[in-house]
């Protein structure tokens, strides 16, 4: 196809598309708009986006993360930690002592599983993942896809 | 609640500023998408972001560019999500892969849709536009609708420029076959009416 020729289709399809006028907006769309605005406006400030919360919220937020995470690491740790050491990695007070006794409990099931019981437990999670997503991929190509 | 008087103030402000940009920012919308009700929730969306930055938009001399580039870039995102997603499911055949078969030279008339009114142009575009592959439709109307150029829409969609310029030749190609197609049975068709 000569260039020329490419040039005359640009300039065509160009005047065709650019002749399209405006479509007109739903009438629906402001009432929406207000009613998402009006919606959001009524939220308490802790369903809001993190930068609209209150300052003291926000740096009590950061506090709790990571005095959570801090604990995940020393639960995390501890599980894996030998046998022997059957002390819990936080002190907590007498009337909590529940809760330890509950992780202990977790702690020794955990440890007394065979390790191919784990590796088997994630080999079929990942072959369960794989069935849903080909299955998935099949239905779409079938029923979606080929209309 | 009590409205307070700069809220509802706010409001009737928002509600004109609102009208005077939907039908742009609605159009652009549907136009990238290519679906209507998409474009409606991406213009809502657009909207409560304008709302969010209304103090300043208010005032602003550039506020239609600002929609403009929000709505463009809100719909980008929604369109490549939605591709990418699917694209594992729809497409196993990479796009630069494409067939390089040469282009058939066909006869060019003065105006692709001659003849036809407004309305019946109009829709002959949609039409045409509408059956064309995903990514041939999308860069087309990048280039024509938002006179984005090449390098941007090959940086935008992720492809290479070479498969962008082609794209959009191929889909110059089948829109102008489609429009000179239909727009001689629509002429017809109200010529014999």
């Amino acid at each position: 196809m000569t260039s020329e020729h490419q040039d005359n289709l640009e300039r065509l399809v160009d005047r065709a598309l650019r002749a399209q006028p405006a479509l007109q907006a739903p009438r629906s769309l402001e009432a929406r708009v207000f009613a998402e605005i009006e919606r959001r406006a009524a939220q308490p400030w802790w369903h809001k986006s993190f930068s609209s919360w209150p300052i003291a919220a926000r740096l009590a937020f950061l506090v709790a993360s990571v005095g959570f995470a801090k604990l995940g690491l020393d639960v995390a740790i501890w599980l894996v930690s030998p046998f022997e050491t059957t002390t819990s990695p936080f002190d907590l007070p007498p009337e909590m002592s529940w809760v330890q006794t509950v992780i202990a409990a977790l702690a020794i099931t955990f440890r007394s599983l065979p390790h191919t019981w784990l590796y088997g437990a994630i080999v079929l999670l990942a072959i369960a993942y794989a069935t849903l997503f080909g299955i998935g991929a099949t239905v779409y190509r079938t029923v979606h896809a080929a209309r | 609640v009590a409205r307070q008087p700069t809220d509802y103030v706010r409001g009737e402000d928002f509600a004109s500023f609102m009208r005077a940009y939907q039908d742009m920012v609605f159009t652009t919308a549907t136009r990238i998408a290519g679906d209507a009700r998409q474009a409606e929730d991406i213009a809502q969306e657009v909207f409560l972001k304008a709302y969010e930055n209304f103090a300043h938009l208010s005032v602003s001399p550039t506020a239609g560019g600002w929609l403009k580039a929000v709505t463009r870039n809100l719909t980008l995102n929604h369109v490549q999500r939605y591709r990418r997603r699917w694209r594992f499911f729809s497409e196993f055949r990479r796009e630069d892969q494409d067939s390089d078969e040469p282009e058939i030279e066909f006869a060019l008339p003065d105006d692709l849709v001659a003849d036809v009114n407004a309305d019946v142009s109009r829709q002959l575009v949609d039409e045409a536009l509408r059956s064309l592959p995903e990514h041939q439709r999308l860069p087309l109307v990048l280039y024509h609708f938002e006179e984005m150029p090449y390098e941007d829409i090959a940086q935008q969609l992720g492809i290479s420029l070479a498969k962008v310029k082609t794209d959009i030749f191929r889909a110059r190609a089948a829109l102008a076959k489609r429009l000179l197609r239909s727009g001689v049975t629509a002429a017809d068709t109200l010529s014999a009416s």
